[in-house]
């Protein structure tokens, strides 16, 4: 009795050390990298900045001078991230639903075509967007051969609109799979079977679908959101000039006015305000989607 | 074909290429039946039963429930329900909220809805696992949510997809007195669909019998087990003992010894006859062939003589222990031998 | 090479993935952690623009001198006052500040005065940058020019039959949608403000002037700009694509036109534009003081300096490298008449002040004023 519970013990143990050795490269990492430096920019984030020098200090008031200073920007950012998000998300759904549900032996050839752009440079994809939605682009040029229009439209380029499909394209695939995932483990007899009851193919979606992918839901649209109001390259590419992101102004903080404070509470403050986006989009999808 | 049918195939068909899932097929149920398509696994039966559910479309043919031609309506407009074989219970729901869905669906007042539902968990004894969540009942629990789920909106054809499968075999038999409990509660229509068939002769007033995508005998459990249609048939509802034999001038040679008067044209034909209509040492007189004993199996009531004739065919025989004197034993001779007014002479293909 | 352009360089993927809150500290961190080899007298710490310290690969210098060098390139010339600031002095010997930035890290002693009689080639350079290198920052010399270029205003003939005359054609009617700005702050601002102004030098403009070079520059961005480019090549694949017709540019994208198969040409706008000089300079006690000299004259040297030139399609500063440039380069720095070239292309002696003298807008205040551009 008592050697088989310290045999127990023993084993218990030795798995337990096996379990730290395991995690210890990522909470190395993840401490040493993002936990440590994150903290050093939080602290600096209460500092003074003077002319090429910051000084310790404690100023709540940088927070208070970001959203005065940089709230049109960083709403700007916020509704940038939610539109690419939605859209990306939406997208994404519609097709895993497609090849979980519709494409029968045909999805995993879908799947791996969707998966294959994942492939090449995330600047590629931004020039291959250009080429496609330019004034010589793929889209314009078959609109003149056509003879459907007489001059090249602008307007498919250097707005919003280009950002959105840009970032999607770029999105797509990683907010395809865990979708497709979640979508992989619903069995297809609870689709047939809310139908039997009465329930058309979009309640079935609602009813059913959703609330059961709901993780995954939230998964890929705080992927998309977090990538997409981080980045400022698509929107300087492809988006209306000059509409600079928050993230050129925190870039701007840091690299060309070295005011590290200002930069740091900026950051936080972008970080919260995600976190408070993301919560919200959780507690709604969460009262959008529960069983009544 | 009766013409106040409840449910009427004509014609149904479904192809998928150039294999014929469901040949042609004509069908009639009456209204209060438990009906049962029985059949091996490929046989075509669960399609034919997603056609009736709106689940799988005819590639020909017309599907009538009550009078309405519903062969181009979805599952969601048709007035039948169905109890899927993996049941396919919402995972996300507790088993109020499973039950409760469809009625949701059709936007009766909250207040019906919560009394229909408790009466419905009543009628499946499910009351005190109401809030439940579904991944977390046992498989008959599940078995009976999916059964009240469907019920609770009163469909005119309840169809039953292999519903007791994934059970096992004492919970099966549970169910199996459940089911027919609530075919009689209710009154409603059912629909089996079986590979089973003492689940079948156990439940159902009649039976169609599938095979290859076409039903080859329709009729009540005791006529197709009595008159079975083919050698198909007789092996597939119960066990049947196959002899060959070949036919010349109203006489039928079964072997050296074994000869017996059967009117009918000359060519092989198949003698069949259930286990328990093989007698030993049968009066004279009656046909009768020697078989060598491989096994005998004492069941207390009953024991079961397994032989072989001396071409090698396999014979069955359930004798009551009671009125063996002896018991044969393995490798030991025998002469077994049956009334010819309880054989089936049917001509081999 | 695109000191102006500085956010070109910094598109990069990986910083895109690590989000807008670690931005900071990508190139913070990198500052600071990484090591230090100036303790070896061979090997020399080169903190600069990519591609600059090309010349001194050029023939056996590096053997010559028994030397190595360990590079650390920027994207923005603020990477070098980050990296000198954070413990860079003392262990950096080069850093390739643009030339109005000297005197000012000079004064803040980031920066060692050059001795410029222990640079053999320094008389051979062209009258302009000898001139230069003289008289900033009251005669002391904080770096050698090594390299110039300009804000160049660049049209394609085909759908623009006229040059134009002014930067103002950028906001006529007719224009509208078809002209792109530059997206650097610098760039934007010196060229603009004496468009918006008059004013002479943009480095020493007052308040009022500010804002309506900012004024300027947000109509232009709402009502004319098809686009803000977001790198050199960016700019260039505009005009290649017919994306626009008329751009703030930079002379080597004549050449990456032509290379396209589209004709793009220099206009002289009457307001004139902003010079780009980048120099070499030694950093406030570099280790390897001697062998710095020898690596500032050899980027200097009539080899090196042709061979860049050449290479990169970007002037040069040694009259004896002239001869040796290719005729397609010698005419997009109008060398037969550099003095008018430099009238047109201005340079400015320093940066807009640190501090306020309660009459000159302040690099803070320039950068606000670039902010509210931004934001609008």
């Amino acid at each position: 009795m008592g050697d088989g519970f310290g045999s127990r013990a023993f084993r218990f143990s030795s798995r337990h050390v096996v379990t730290v050795l395991l995690l210890a490269p990522a909470a190395a990492v993840f401490f040493g990298l993002f936990v440590a430096s994150l903290s050093f920019f939080f602290v600096q984030s209460f500092w003074k900045a003077t002319t090429f020098r910051v000084v310790p200090d404690f100023r709540p008031f940088n927070y208070v001078d970001v959203i005065a200073g940089y709230g049109g920007p960083l709403l700007r950012t916020l509704s940038m991230g939610l539109i690419v998000a939605s859209v990306t998300t939406m997208t994404a759904f519609f097709f895993a639903y497609v090849v979980r549900f519709s494409l029968g032996r045909f999805g995993p050839a879908a799947l791996l075509v969707a998966l294959t752009t994942l492939f090449g440079g995330y600047l590629v994809k931004i020039y291959a967007w250009r080429t496609i939605l330019g004034a010589d682009g793929i889209i314009n040029s078959a609109l003149l051969n056509l003879g459907l229009i007489d001059a090249p439209l602008p307007f498919l380029l250097f707005n919003l609109g280009a950002v959105v499909v840009t970032l999607t394209y770029y999105l797509l695939p990683l907010a395809i799979l865990p979708l497709y995932g979640a979508l992989s483990d619903i069995d297809e007899t609870e689709l047939a079977a809310a139908r039997d009851m009465g329930a058309g193919a979009l309640r079935t979606i609602l009813d059913i679908v959703l609330p059961q992918a709901r993780p995954a839901l939230m998964a890929s649209f705080a992927l998309c959101f977090l990538l997409a109001a981080g980045d400022y390259v698509t929107p300087a590419m492809v988006g209306s000039p000059g509409n600079a992101m928050f993230g050129n102004f925190i870039q701007s903080q840091f690299g060309l006015r070295m005011n590290t404070p200002s930069g740091a509470a900026m950051s936080f403050t972008l970080i919260a305000a995600c976190m408070i986006v993301l919560a919200a989009v959780g507690s709604g999808l969460r009262r959008w989607l529960q069983p009544r | 074909m009766p013409p106040d049918a409840l449910l009427r195939l004509d014609g149904v068909t479904r192809r998928y290429g150039d294999h014929v899932a469901v040949a042609p097929t004509d069908l009639s149920i009456q209204a209060g039946d438990f009906f049962a398509i029985l059949g091996p696994s490929g046989c075509g039966k669960t399609t034919l039963l997603r056609m009736i559910g709106g689940f799988v479309a005819p590639s020909a043919g017309t599907v009538w429930i009550d009078g309405a031609d519903v062969t181009r309506l979805g599952p969601e407009r048709r007035p039948s329900g169905m109890v899927f074989q993996n049941y396919g219970l919402f995972q996300h729901m507790t088993v109020r909220q499973n039950i409760a869905y469809g009625l949701k669906l059709r936007r009766e007042p909250r207040a019906r809805i919560d009394a229909a539902v408790d009466e419905m968990m009543d009628l499946v004894h499910l009351r005190h696992l109401a809030d439940r969540p579904a991944p977390q009942l046992s498989g008959g629990q599940r078995q009976r949510v999916a059964l009240a789920r469907a019920l609770i909106l009163k469909p005119k054809v309840l169809l039953l997809d292999e519903p007791l499968a994934a059970l096992d075999l004492k919970l099966r038999k549970t169910m199996h007195g459940e089911l027919r409990a609530l075919h009689q509660a209710i009154g409603g229509t059912f629909i089996l669909v079986s590979h089973d068939q003492s689940e079948v002769m156990t439940l159902a007033d009649r039976v169609a019998v599938m095979d290859g995508g076409r039903i080859v005998q329709e009729g009540s459990p005791r006529d197709i087990y009595t008159k079975p249609a083919d050698a198909f048939v007789s092996t597939f509802i119960g066990e049947a003992n196959v002899i060959p034999g070949i036919r010349r001038g109203g006489r039928i040679d079964l072997g050296p010894d074994a000869r017996l008067d059967h009117a009918g044209r000359d060519g092989p034909v198949n003698i069949m006859l259930r286990p328990e209509q093989m007698e030993l040492d049968p009066p004279s007189g009656a046909p009768s062939l020697e078989a060598s004993v491989v096994d005998l199996i004492f069941l207390g009531p009953f024991t079961h003589l397994h032989c072989a004739l001396d071409d090698g065919v396999r014979l069955l025989v359930h004798l009551e222990s009671r009125k063996l004197a002896t018991f044969p034993a393995p490798g030991g001779r025998v002469r077994l031998g049956w009334n010819p007014s309880e054989q089936l002479v049917l001509d081999a293909p | 090479m695109q000191s102006p352009w500085s956010p070109s360089a910094s598109l990069s993927r990986r910083r895109l993935l690590q989000g807008a809150a670690t931005i900071g500290a990508v190139s913070a961190f990198g500052g600071v952690a990484r090591p230090a080899f100036a303790a070896d007298p061979k090997r020399v710490s080169y903190v600069g623009w990519e591609g600059y310290d090309s010349g001194f690969h050029v023939g056996s210098f590096l053997a010559d001198n028994n030397a190595t060098i360990d590079t650390t390139y920027i994207n923005t010339s603020e990477d070098m006052t980050t990296k000198l600031r954070s413990g860079g002095v003392g262990t950096v010997d080069l850093t390739t500040y643009n030339h109005m930035y000297n005197p000012l890290m000079g004064e803040a002693g980031l920066l060692t005065a050059l001795d410029v009689k222990r640079l053999p080639s320094f008389d051979k350079l062209l009258p302009q940058f000898k001139k230069m290198a003289a008289s900033e920052s009251d005669g002391t010399c904080y770096g050698v020019p090594f390299t110039f270029s300009s804000c160049a205003l660049l049209y394609n003939p085909k759908k623009i039959p006229v040059a134009p005359t002014s930067w103002k054609d950028f906001l006529k009617p007719e224009y509208k949608g078809r002209v792109a700005l530059f997206s650097d702050m610098l760039t934007n601002i010196l060229v603009w403000a004496p468009v918006a102004t008059g004013v002479k030098d943009p480095t020493r403009m007052n308040k009022a002037q500010l804002d309506q070079t900012i004024e300027m520059l947000i109509t232009l961005k709402k009502d004319h700009v098809r686009a803000m480019p977001a790198s050199l090549g960016d700019g260039a694949e505009l005009l290649i694509r017919g994306e626009a017709d008329m751009i703030m540019g930079w002379e080597p994208m004549v050449s990456w036109c032509k290379a396209k198969d589209v004709e793009v040409k220099i206009a002289k706008p009457v307001e004139g534009t902003w010079a780009f000089v980048d120099t070499f300079n030694i950093a406030k006690d570099a280790p390897n003081l001697e062998l710095d000299y020898a690596f500032v004259e050899q980027a200097i040297s009539v080899e090196a300096q042709a061979a860049f030139g050449n290479a990169n399609l970007l002037g040069v500063v040694n009259a004896d490298a002239v001869k040796s440039l290719t005729p397609e380069v010698k005419a997009l720095y109008d060398f037969d008449n550099l003095d008018a070239y430099f009238q047109h292309a201005r340079i400015y002696p320093r940066m807009f002040g640190t501090e306020s003298d309660g009459e000159h807008v302040t690099y803070d205040e320039v950068l606000d004023g670039y902010e509210r551009f931004l934001k609008a």
